[in-house]
């Protein structure tokens, strides 16, 4: 087990300087002088000289990647391009609620998604399947930042159970704020982490080991809750590790919805005030989640099934 | 499952197609002009004469969102085509070929691949800075490696097979062996991707577009009309909520066609 | 009082190309002490008899539609949940054909033994653990402390197959039913738990259904041995009887088809043809397209399973 953890850690660092790199070459192609789009089109050229200088932008390309690089392994990502705010603070506040969001819809859909699973799979053909089938269709098929503006219009607007705007102050207040997004996200995560649950369920009730359980007198509900979901758990938690991404890429336009602080508000208004620096720094943030996710996910996965770890 | 498969294909299949038609006839079939304002007749909820109301600048929401679907369907349909086109190719020579074109393609397609779609689409939108083109392209390259590693596994079990083994010893050259028997042979598991995949590109566009960084106004996509409608919502939630439902239900019908294709292939693993 | 008598037990096979009768009216019984084997060609219905003894038969699609299985004069067909776990693993426990997949991959092998003696014993976790390997011990295990603390993804066929057999015998129970135990291990360990089960037999009065298609395993270890043929029992006899002199035609098709030399290579080449597909059964005999001493009536009625002779009973309008 501490050779594959080892070896998987091992395998990150590539991944993460490939990622850098994409990231700065990509921004590299982005259109126009960003010295120009910050300044703007009549700005001074000598002040323009002096932007280009201050960010770097007037070195050669292999410099300012190896710069680059230094800034994003030791996250220091200098200051903002429009108003010279220490990027690193705006990233440490911002970072808190994208967080709180991704998590809390990810409780929501595990809590949610595996039960029903488990029932739609045991239950197969009945009642509580075709419910299941229907949640899954409109789960599938409802964008979650359409679903957080319904949500946003019955129980904000019109029943003013929630607040609308923001994200909170203090802890109850922050809490209270976070419901309506955490519950977007959280059912549409739900109806995936179902569908899983449940195909994954079946799956396994049909395999040997089950019948042998049943065959030493196991009774039913340990047979599917012991026996069964601890196996048929395997790909779920590969595909809840796969999906929790989808979910904090989700919160960029849940945020938007909600006119929620964080990673994504952070990182679409620094699109749209073409703030370069911050853009940088936001895409690595989420690419560092994915990096961490990802290697959160195949742990997980070694610890519930005993022949990952040995392969 | 209860309602034959068939039946549910033909639904989606029809919803599907009356959509593309509707959004590809919008001109002849909008009552209005999309674009034209009217102050006088701003915020209206449905009426006889707007069925869907109007937004903040008196359009007619209705003819709004069958111009907006040219923008959301075409984006929608081309990106995961173009998509399809270049991923195929390089997961089937991937797939047949082994070896480091293999190593290269599944390598760099699992690190893509390990960034949802959205993310990436935002990334590399962001990148390219908001338009039309950027978003097809940012779309594409998201559904990339999905296509990659389809067909590249499809066409693993397909290389195994003793008639590619025969037509390699007949002297068919490589291009042509992909081309007329494994292709075939994997168009199946593709077909079903493709479906699936478009309603998932239907909904990065209308995310992208909600996030400002697909098509721009004033023309209308199903995405920006929500945006648009969000500085307003209290007031006049028409446009938003019509916008949201044409999105959903086009969703709802490339996935049904998606799902249906997949049971009829394979009917053990459906839902 | 026998130990297990069945009588006309019928499962059916209830799929969207309609029902198979996978077991077609069987009856036999099992006394205390002694052993029954159960032979025939795979698809014949074997499995699905001995699964059916202790209700595992995947449901749906499989039901026992009619019937008895009277276990010490219980009928298990309509016992109740809770007393059927009772029974299972504690007075009747299998041995299961496929010890790649009979196993669960997530806990060890220790584990998945100490569960059943826990749950039919009011062990204590440590005892259960130790009956574990005990019982690893006794199925030939060299080192028991070991295996059971691996996965069974750690372990060769042969001792999953073996950590099979001790987890079945975990409780000592009443009835034996074996499917296959002996097809994954080779001739020495196989003759060992041969030997195993026959102590078990006459130490514990532990009565054996052996489910093979080994005739040389049957002539080993069972008293008597029933026949199946395309879910119906087509011979019953004891077991010297039925290999001095068959009289079912198709029992007699099998013996000859036993090479002498090969043990674990047995093919039935020497009957010609196959078992014909589930939903075209022919009528009359089912062996009729088989048989070569087949007459009209073998086309036109399904013979009865009648007493011929010497404790010996078979279904055929011509027997041997």
């Amino acid at each position: 087990m501490t050779g594959y953890i080892l070896r998987r850690l091992l395998e990150v660092v590539p991944t993460i300087l490939l990622v850098l790199t994409l990231v700065f070459f990509a921004l590299r192609i982005m259109p126009g002088d960003p010295a120009v789009a910050a300044l703007g089109e009549f700005a001074a050229p000598d002040a323009i000289d002096r932007f280009r200088e201050k960010l770097g932008l007037n070195q050669p390309l292999y410099a300012q990647y190896f710069a680059f690089l230094a800034q994003a392994l030791t996250g220091n990502f200098g200051n903002s391009m429009n108003n010279g705010a220490p990027i690193g603070d705006l990233l440490a506040q911002a970072l808190p609620y994208t967080i709180a969001l991704a998590l809390a819809a990810t409780a929501i859909g595990i809590a949610i998604g595996l039960p029903l699973g488990a029932m739609t799979a045991v239950h197969r053909g009945g009642k509580i399947d075709a419910f299941g089938r229907f949640f899954a269709l409109i789960g599938f098929s409802l964008p979650d930042f359409y679903f957080g503006v319904l949500l946003l219009l019955a129980f904000s607007l019109h029943l003013d159970w929630f607040p609308m705007l923001g994200g909170g102050k203090g802890f109850l207040d922050q809490l209270h704020h976070l419901v309506l997004p955490a519950i977007t996200l959280g059912l549409v995560m739900a109806a995936f982490v179902m569908r899983l649950t449940r195909s994954s369920l079946l799956e396994v009730l049909k395999r040997d080991y089950v019948r042998t359980a049943r065959g030493k007198g196991v009774a039913e509900h340990l047979v599917i809750f012991k026996h069964a979901l601890r196996n048929a758990l395997i790909p779920v938690t590969t595909g809840m590790g796969i999906y929790l991404l989808t979910t904090l890429s989700g919160t960029i336009t849940v945020e938007l919805v909600f006119s929620r602080p964080g990673l994504g508000t952070l990182l679409i208004g620094g699109v749209s005030a073409r703030d370069y620096t911050l853009v940088q720094a936001g895409l690595v943030v989420f690419a560092f989640f994915v990096v961490v996710v990802n290697l959160a996910t195949d742990l997980l996965c070694a610890a519930i099934d005993p022949r990952i770890a040995l392969r | 499952m209860n309602v034959p498969i068939g039946k549910l294909t033909a639904i989606g299949g029809g919803l599907s197609l009356l959509l593309i038609l509707l959004a590809a006839f919008s001109p002849w079939i909008a009552p209005l002009d999309p674009l034209d304002q009217s102050f006088l007749t701003a915020n209206q909820g449905p009426t006889a004469e707007h069925w869907f109301g109007t937004d903040a600048f008196g359009r007619d929401v209705l003819s709004r969102v069958l111009f907006g679907g040219r923008v959301s369907l075409a984006i929608g349909i081309l990106a995961p085509l173009l998509s399809a086109l270049a991923g195929i190719w390089a997961g089937m020579l991937a797939g047949y070929l082994g070896g480091w074109t293999d190593r290269l393609l599944s390598r760099s397609s699992d690190l893509l691949m390990s960034f949802p779609t959205l993310l990436l689409g935002v990334m590399i939108a962001a990148a390219l800075g908001p338009s039309f083109q950027s978003a097809v392209i940012a779309i594409a390259v998201a559904l990339f490696p999905r296509f990659v590693r389809l067909s590249r596994s499809a066409t693993q079990v397909v290389r195994r097979e003793p008639f590619i083994d025969a037509s390699i010893a007949a002297g068919r050259g490589t291009a042509s062996i992909v081309l007329r028997h494994v292709l075939p042979n994997i168009a199946g598991p593709l077909v079903v991707a493709l479906s699936l995949w478009i309603a998932t590109a239907i909904r990065l566009e209308a995310a992208l577009s909600f996030l400002g960084l697909g098509a721009q106004p004033p023309a209308p996509s199903w995405g920006n009309m929500i945006r648009d409608g969000m500085s307003d919502l209290v007031g006049d939630p028409w446009p938003a909520a019509f916008a949201g439902a044409a999105i959903t239900i086009s969703v709802l019908a490339f996935n049904m066609v998606g799902d249906a294709l997949r049971d009829l292939l394979d009917p053990e693993t459906g839902l | 009082m026998s130990l297990l008598e069945v009588d006309d037990l019928r499962v059916h096979l209830f799929t969207d190309r309609g029902v198979v009768k996978a077991v077609d009216g069987v009856q036999f019984s099992v006394e205390a002490g002694r052993s029954l084997g159960i032979v025939g060609e795979s698809g014949c219905g074997k499995t699905m008899t001995a699964l059916s003894l202790m209700r595992l038969i995947p449901e749906p699609p499989a039901r026992i539609v009619s019937g008895s299985i009277r276990f010490d004069g219980e009928d298990v067909v309509t016992m109740s949940p809770d007393r059927l776990r009772a029974l299972r693993g504690n007075q009747i426990a299998m041995i299961y054909q496929d010890p790649m997949t009979s196993l669960n991959p997530v806990f060890t092998v220790g584990e998945q033994i100490a569960e059943a003696v826990r749950l039919h014993r009011r062990d204590t976790r440590s005892a259960a653990w130790t009956r574990a390997v005990e019982v690893l011990h006794l199925v030939g295990i060299p080192d028991p402390d070991r295996v059971a603390r691996a996965y069974p993804h750690q372990l060769s066929g042969g001792m999953r197959q073996r950590a099979v057999i001790g987890m079945a015998l975990a409780c000592e129970p009443k009835l034996l039913i074996a499917d296959e135990p002996t097809t994954a291990l080779d001739v020495t360990i196989q003759a060992q738990i041969l030997e195993l089960l026959r102590r078990l037999q006459g130490e514990l009065g532990t009565g054996i259904v052996l489910i093979t298609h080994d005739l040389g395993v049957i002539a080993d270890l069972v008293d008597d041995v029933i026949v199946m043929y395309a879910g119906k029992l087509v011979e019953r006899a004891p077991v010297r009887q039925l290999f001095a002199a068959p009289r079912h035609p198709y029992t007699s098709g099998l013996l000859r088809s036993v090479p002498s030399l090969d043990i674990r290579e047995r093919r039935l080449a020497t009957i010609d043809g196959t078992v014909p597909p589930a939903h075209a059964m022919p009528n009359g005999c089912r062996f009729n397209p088989r048989c070569t001493l087949a007459r009209d009536i073998c086309h036109e009625q399904e013979p009865p399973l009648v007493d011929v002779g010497n404790g010996t009973m078979a279904a055929c309008w011509a027997p041997l």
